[in-house]
């Protein structure tokens, strides 16, 4: 009877073992590679290509590189780092993590603000304004606060929401191309005005 | 004894099998060396394509971990637990010491199955609740004094528990969040029979499937996370309040864990554990029970403490059979223990879970 109970105990650890070392999705390198990937990499590919379409103001073009900041905890990881290797109209990116405002106003061209920061947002968004930083998040309301860009989720696929007017007071000209792909929104007192 | 060389036998296989499943995983090279490698993969694909591709939120679950506001989560676990020949103290005691030490009938082996239902909840950002329904199955071997060798068994529905997690600190990847949770009595303890004495026997404390009284626990957890490390500490300390209708209460328990958790690549993780735990023995008795018949009714002879140590795996599949599901594999093999003896003496226990976050 003991032999039993551990030969069944036997074969549901050997048949789990089975889904799990022939499941196609665990063919880690690229089975499933072409369909799925983990939210964080698409989030900052998007945030290169998202940059192609931005042009910020001559002024702040301080160096020749565009420097992209996260503010908060940074949910990348090495998909962040990996930033660096790229480059967006001929300028190459640098990357940093960032734990307070002060420093994101004079050297960050793009700056996400993580999902830590959520209840200093207004402040943060109030501070950086006239900034011409493009402010990108992946916090619910954060283009309605006066953030620029916001990305969401919506059937397992990225989508994102752009707030032009706030773009516009940063001094940012963001190209059609890119206003056609997101879905505009504005200032949630907008229209109490 | 044989039987503990074949089980020790089966223990490496399991062993062995959990690290080949592992190391296969791992054996991709791009995977395992980098967990954001699929960038270079993205890297060429327009804005187009990109708001085109099927992502996962990959965060592994972590031992203890609360849910953001509105996130439920649904959870099944079956855990196999072995327990295999005496100790008393810290050393070993055969049926024949035990059988020696004036009992009618020594236990030898036990093995427990336990089904558990689990249902989380994020009611708010800082409140989460937690509902679990344990099925047990126990089954005992025994020997007596004639050579004699019999089995008892219990099944049924464990103590539900209801607990609510509360964040008190959320930031700078370091939380911490308290647990106040309360075990309902819907176990039986009135669980009864066959034995040499005859059938419709009530059976001893450890074959009992619950407490038979209301069971406050108290909690503390700390979690850290970076990259791809995560680490985190639980305390906890389980009441049991008044005494249930066989006339007995249970030992309180006191229980630590400590983990680590180390992200190979966006599906896989492993966790290596440290838990401890301390349980009282019974205050008051089951009349039915004869303590000087077997250990396990005496209820002097039920408190102890144990130094655990455990090696898991956690997966998380974005499609197939499990799609969206996070599968969770762990082995815990005890390395110190102590206990109010003969009692019998842990040799593992295996737990397989899956959980879905919705
Ligand atoms: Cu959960």
């Amino acid at each position: 009877m003991g032999i039993l109970i551990r030969f069944s105990f036997r074969r549901l650890f050997i048949a789990i073992a089975l889904i799990v070392s022939t499941s196609p999705s665990l063919n880690v390198g690229s089975a499933w590679a072409a369909e799925t990937f983990p939210e964080y990499d698409v989030k900052a590919a998007l945030i290169v290509q998202v940059a192609k379409f931005i042009q910020w103001p001559q002024t702040s073009d301080s160096g020749r590189s565009l420097h992209v900041c996260v503010l908060g905890d940074d949910p990348f990881g090495p998909a962040f780092d990996a930033l660096r290797d790229k480059q967006v109209g001929g300028r190459p990116l640098t990357t940093e993590r960032l734990q307070n405002l002060q420093s994101a106003r004079d050297r960050c061209h793009i700056l996400f603000i993580s999902r830590s920061e959520k209840s200093r947002l207004t402040s943060i968004l109030a501070k950086l304004k006239t900034s011409p930083i493009l402010t990108i998040a992946d916090t619910q309301g954060f283009a309605h606060l006066g953030g620029i860009l916001n990305l969401e989720i919506e059937n397992d696929r990225v989508i994102f929401e752009i707030n032009v007017r706030s773009s516009e007071i940063a001094g940012l000209r963001i190209d059609a191309r890119l206003l056609e792909l997101a879905i505009i929104v504005g200032d949630e007192q907008a229209g109490d005005k | 004894m044989t039987g503990i060389a074949a089980k020790r036998k089966r223990l490496v296989t399991v062993f062995v099998s959990l690290f080949l499943t592992a190391g296969s995983l791992l054996a991709n090279p791009t995977a395992a060396a980098q967990p954001g490698a699929s960038g270079n993969a993205l890297a060429g694909l327009s804005i187009e394509e990109l708001l085109d591709i099927a992502v996962y939120s990959r965060e592994p679950l972590g031992l203890h971990h609360t849910h953001p506001q509105g996130e439920w989560m649904f959870g099944y676990s079956y855990m196999f637990m072995s327990m295999d020949g005496n100790r008393d103290g810290s050393s070993r005691r055969s049926p024949a010491d035990v059988l020696n030490a004036g009992f009618a009938v020594s236990p030898t082996a036990m093995i427990m199955k336990m089904h558990m239902l689990e249902l989380m909840y994020g009611l708010r950002e800082d409140l989460t609740v937690m509902v679990m329904l344990p099925y047990l199955s126990i089954s005992m071997d025994h020997i007596n004094g004639a050579d004699t060798r019999f089995k008892t068994a219990a099944s049924g529905v464990s103590d539900l528990s209801v607990t609510a997690l509360y964040n008190i600190y959320d930031k700078r990847r370091r939380r911490v969040h308290l647990t106040a949770g309360l075990m309902l009595p819907t176990g039986s303890i009135k669980e009864r029979g066959t034995t040499p004495l005859g059938p419709d026997q009530k059976l001893p404390y450890p074959m009992q499937l619950g407490s038979g009284t209301f069971d406050p626990v108290v909690g503390i957890t700390y979690v850290a996370t970076e990259t791809i490390w995560s680490w985190g500490f639980h305390l906890s300390h389980t009441y049991r309040l008044g005494e249930n209708s066989e006339d007995y209460t249970l030992g309180n328990r006191k229980r630590f864990d400590a983990w680590l958790v180390r992200e190979w690549s966006g599906q896989l993780s492993s966790t290596l554990r440290l838990s401890g735990e301390n349980w009282g023995n019974i205050d008051g008795a089951d009349p039915e029970l004869n303590p000087s018949m077997v250990p396990t009714a005496d209820p002097a002879r039920r408190g102890g403490k144990r130094l655990d140590l455990g090696i898991g795996i956690n997966f998380y599949m974005p499609e197939g059979v499990l799609s969206g599901s996070r599968v969770v594999l762990e082995l815990t093999y005890p390395i110190v223990e102590s206990l109010d003896g003969p009692q019998l003496a842990k040799e593992y226990d295996l737990n397989v879970g899956l959980q879905w976050v919705f």
